[in-house]
């Protein structure tokens, strides 16, 4: 059955019919709120958020056979928005000790390392986190080494494949922006992870 | 070099003024990997990976790590059941009486309590009524026996009911509904089993405010009939 059979046996009553689309995408839910967030626990309740609120809003889904495309960007709201209330309580504390950080244009790019990340990115090293482990992880080690910008818009353009102008409309920055923090992003990556390429 | 990913939709490339003119061509092997890169500029830059091996490396490297990030990494989390207890306290869609239940769920499960305890009063002493009156008429028809139950055709809405109910099988079947009757004979019994808010309708104290209007008895069970619908409070084997 497609999307839109399960859509719409939710809209005629059938809460089963939402139980088939939470099993085909939680996953992928899942991963893309782990790789904004780089947290397991955080990623898992944003993604069960964004399945209650896709549910209360499937009315107005105008096209079901797009499910998929419009709860991602459901969690990528909801993971972006508690990132940065995250950062922002982060920062209540620490306000003195930040001060001059954030008076530099970069700040808000830098990557909050060892904050609200599992222990495998905390490590902030990922060539040490490749001895054993899964490439998968290697990899979430070195987005969580990333500037934030560029994690997020690697993140969207790459791996959910939304569309660029989407991208800069989601990140509120231009589409040229986008496109250069994809690129610094990746080429970084590169670098982080060149024993493992 | 011709096979791009087709899922992005090209936009134009304005390269940044300030790179050197090798940054500006890595830049433009990024954009080539992700098939964004504008159609005037592809054929130079194709031209210049078959060329440059360091450029077709950092293409190969730009696509290795756009699928290792597309792919998913096995989870071996399942939230389905989370998540889906979460959904279930959602009202239903298209479900008005999910609906309204949901909206006050702790009043409507105490009203239905309330219901159902009421209705089971009324219809145990309708029972007790019933059997009582059969036993008398027993007693003072003994010897007769009926085949089944006869009941008054009543009309329900859109369902028409039999005129001759026959009540069979074992044991205690409580709380059925003559629904309808399609055989020639008009003693088929076609039966409703009542739960949620079907029981919720039916135990309606606006529905059953009044004592049932008359009653008959077979054997162990007992039937009572309204004006509204016809219930079977106990069925015993024939």
């Amino acid at each position: 059955m497609e999307d839109s059979e399960w859509v719409a046996d939710v809209l005629n009553g059938q809460q089963a019919g939402f139980e088939k689309l939470v099993r085909k995408y939680q996953r992928q839910a899942l991963v893309v709120s782990y790789r904004l967030l780089g947290n397991h626990e955080d990623a898992r309740d944003i993604t069960q958020d964004a399945f209650v609120k896709a549910y209360r809003s499937l009315d107005t889904l105008e096209r079901p056979a797009a499910f998929g495309g419009w709860l991602m960007r459901i969690v990528t709201n909801l993971s972006l928005n508690y990132r940065r209330g995250r950062r922002l309580r982060m920062a209540q504390p620490m306000e003195g000790a930040m001060a001059d950080q954030l008076g530099s244009p970069m700040a808000a790019d830098r990557p909050m390392r060892g904050h609200g990340s599992d222990s495998l990115a905390q490590s902030g090293r990922p060539e040490r986190a490749v001895e054993g482990k899964e490439l998968g992880d290697a990899l979430q080690a070195a987005l969580n080494q990333l500037p934030e910008k560029q994690r997020q818009a690697l993140v969207l353009f790459t791996m959910q494949e939304m569309p660029q102008k989407e991208v800069a409309q989601t990140l509120g920055c231009s589409v040229e922006a986008v496109k250069w923090h994809v690129f610094q992003g990746r080429k970084k990556l590169r670098e982080l992870l060149k024993d493992t390429m | 070099m011709s096979q791009h990913p087709q899922h992005f939709q090209a936009d134009s490339l304005e390269v940044p003024a300030h790179l050197p003119a090798r940054q500006r061509l890595e830049w433009e092997v990024a954009q080539l990997a992700d098939g964004t890169l504008a159609a005037p500029r592809r054929k130079a830059v194709e031209a210049a990976l078959l060329s440059d091996a360091e450029l077709r490396s950092s293409y190969e490297a730009h696509r290795r790590l756009s699928g290792m990030l597309r792919k998913l990494p096995p989870m071996d989390v399942d939230l389905a059941g989370e998540i889906m207890r979460s959904v279930r306290l959602e009202p239903a869609y298209g479900d008005p009486v999910a609906t309204a239940a949901g909206a006050s769920q702790g009043g409507a499960s105490s009203l239905l309590e309330l219901a159902r305890d009421w209705w089971l009063t009324v219809t145990a002493a309708a029972a007790a009524l019933v059997v009582g009156v059969g036993l008398g008429s027993a007693l003072f028809n003994a010897g007769e026996s009926e085949p089944g139950i006869a009941v008054t055709p009543v009309e329900h809405d859109d369902s028409q009911f039999a005129s001759t109910m026959r009540v069979a099988g074992p044991g205690e079947i409580l709380r059925q509904q003559q629904a309808s009757s399609d055989s020639a004979d008009g003693r088929r019994l076609l039966a409703i089993t009542v739960s949620g808010p079907e029981f919720l309708r039916w135990a309606d104290p606006e529905l059953n405010s009044s004592l049932p209007e008359s009653a008959v008895v077979f054997g162990g069970s007992a039937v009572v009939e309204t004006s509204r619908e016809l219930l079977i409070t106990g069925v015993a084997s024939p």
